[in-house]
């Protein structure tokens, strides 16, 4: 494959693009008061670090609670969206469009107009205020991206590659893992991260559901954007983009690793 | 010995499509070829065969034994499609040995039978590339390699070679015919190259939509065509009622009225005295040229070398004569 050229000057604009709105947050979090007619803040200090990585400040935990949240919605997701996906293009079903339509519904219907629904049935089902109620909900905004990259992947699939595969002795299973898995794999990671992203990224669906109890970083971050310290409200925002990019370039390096590698796949 | 027995199979798709019920006998070690036009069933008869659509009726008898009811990946069979459907994630000698690896072979033992077989497609030194660094022949010689490396029971070609320019082509079906003499595979071919069969194919089946027209050896087929449809897909086009062919032959009294011959265009030449026509049209081929003659009440094609077909031209009165050994009869 032959690699796109790109014209520095439009690198170092995409760079400057991407860098420019950490740097009022990067101030914001370093100064004492930044009121209008100031250009930078006035007074340094690292207060609002200080408060943000506070021994009982919740930052950590709140960092592994989002994690692992988005990690079980991200397993899920996989687990449910492969088949699903395999189905809907391989399956001959009826009523396909249909069936699609519903699943990838959760793209034009925002999760706040059916949360109240849900609410209660957790209610009932004493799955508010668990992680596990959190990580139910989260499903429902992040699954049609999944299915949508899975469903894809198998389209650009041809299926005669996987006969071959079966006449050479590999059975239903051998074929998936030797076969289809390794093909899925470049379209997963754009599933698989998008997945992780948006769980990472719901306040008000978690905020409903875990009640306050299960702490994301969101929930800790809102309260201060919204009304409360701006200073730690920067910090904090600048912690969880942090995260965000560890997490999609940490994605990126463990499954197309291969691809990486070689970098002639036609995948 | 027989290796491939298949009665009454049948298989109807959308009530668009229906394999009629049909009988077909694979020998040991030969090269069988299943001929037609496109949309014929013969792709759909060589996946009963391997197990990729069951049939609606009908029974698969391998050896003896009754595989109808057998899946695909436990038939031993190997099969090559019109692309190479190589695996992209994995090297050549993966994708060779991957046949090798799904029967639990030991890793010493396929890796050395993965090198011989691509020693014998003249891919060795490719062991350590990936399939998208090898150009589409390479590829389906390398997807060749991974269908023999197996020692299937019966290798299966889907128009393996249709996708490939002229050079390669010609490439690819000696290796592939010299390949299977050697290793004495049983071979099911599907194509709509008659030049292919007659090549490749010790013995061919005809089909036409959905029924087996004729099975013989290309060169029986040829000469000694059942019926009409056969007679004109194997390119006969002068085919001519009885009374007419009198006008050609002294036919003897044997021929009756509802009988027709066949006189194919090699056998009709143009001379000094015989039955005469006038020169219709002219086609000419790299070495041959076809021309068509018309006669009182009808046309045939005779082919001549392109050599002498230049000293015609259209209008030209001819003398025509027929080899009398060629012609043969059928039921009309």
């Amino acid at each position: 494959m032959r690699s796109l050229r790109v014209p520095y000057s439009v690198l170092i604009l995409l760079c400057f693009l991407f860098v420019i709105p950490f740097i009022p947050a990067l101030l914001a979090s370093l100064g004492g008061v930044w009121r209008f007619p100031l250009v930078i803040p006035e007074g340094w200090s690292f207060r609002a670090w200080e408060a943000v990585f506070r021994e009982n400040s919740g930052t950590l935990s709140a960092i592994w609670t989002s994690l692992w949240i988005a990690l079980c919605v991200t397993v899920i997701n996989v687990l449910v969206s492969v088949p699903a996906a395999y189905a809907l293009v391989r399956g001959n079903l009826r009523y396909r469009a249909a069936i699609e339509a519903i699943l990838l519904a959760p793209i034009f219907v925002p999760a706040l107009a059916v949360v109240m629904g849900i609410h209660l049935t957790f209610l009932r089902l004493g799955l508010t205020e668990t992680v596990l109620g959190v990580v139910l909900v989260h499903l429902a905004p992040s699954m049609p991206y999944v299915i949508r990259a899975a469903m894809i992947s198998f389209e650009t699939m041809n299926r005669e590659t996987e006969q071959a595969a079966q006449l050479l002795g590999a059975g239903p299973w051998s074929r998936f893992l030797f076969v289809i898995l390794p093909h899925l794999r470049a379209g997963l990671v754009a599933g698989v991260t998008l997945s992780m992203l948006i769980s990472l990224s719901q306040y008000s669906v978690t905020l409903l559901i875990g009640g306050g109890q299960v702490v994301t970083l969101p929930i800790l971050l809102f309260p201060y954007i919204s009304g409360g310290d701006t200073s730690i409200g920067s910090a904090y925002t600048l912690v969880f983009s942090a995260v965000a990019l560890l997490l999609v370039i940490s994605l990126d390096v463990a499954l197309r690793g291969h691809y990486k590698k070689k970098g002639r796949s036609r995948v | 010995m027989t290796v491939l027995r298949l009665k009454e199979i049948e298989k109807t798709y959308d009530s668009e499509f229906t394999l009629a019920p049909l009988e077909l006998v694979i020998e040991e070690g030969e090269f069988f070829t299943l001929i037609g036009p496109s949309g014929c069933g013969k792709t759909t008869l060589l996946k009963v065969i391997a197990g990729l659509v069951t049939p609606d009726k009908g029974t698969i008898h391998h050896k003896g034994q009754d595989i109808t009811e057998v899946v695909a990946e436990r038939r031993h069979f190997a099969m090559m499609f019109q692309q190479p459907h190589l695996f992209p994630h994995m090297t050549v000698e993966q994708n060779v040995s991957f046949g090798l690896r799904m029967n639990k072979v030991p890793k010493t033992e396929r890796t050395r039978r993965a090198k011989e077989a691509l020693r014998q497609v003249g891919l060795e030194s490719f062991a350590a590339r990936y399939p998208s660094e090898l150009s589409g022949g390479q590829q389906q010689r390398v997807s060749l390699a991974r269908a023999l490396v197996v020692e299937p029971e019966l290798l299966l070609l889907d128009e393996p070679f249709s996708a490939l320019d002229p050079q390669l082509k010609d490439e690819m079906q000696h290796l592939v015919k010299q390949l299977q003499k050697q290793l004495g595979i049983t071979t099911v071919c599907v194509t709509h190259d008659q030049q292919e069969a007659f090549l490749l194919a010790d013995r061919m089946a005809v089909m036409k939509e959905g029924k087996i027209l004729q099975v013989g050896a290309p060169h029986t087929l040829y000469s000694h065509p059942d019926t009409r449809d056969v007679a004109s897909f194997l390119g006969h086009t002068n085919v001519l009622a009885a009374q007419d062919a009198a006008a050609l032959i002294p036919l003897t009294s044997l021929v009756r009225d509802n009988q027709l011959v066949i006189i194919p265009s090699e056998a009709i030449r143009l001379e000094e005295t015989g039955t005469l026509g006038v020169i219709k049209h002219i086609q000419l081929q790299k070495d041959t040229a076809l021309v068509t003659v018309a006669l009182s009440k009808f046309e045939v094609v005779a082919k001549v070398w392109a050599s002498r077909a230049s000293n015609y031209k259209l209008g030209d009165q001819v003398f025509l004569n027929v080899e009398p050994n060629a012609i043969h009869l059928i039921p009309n």
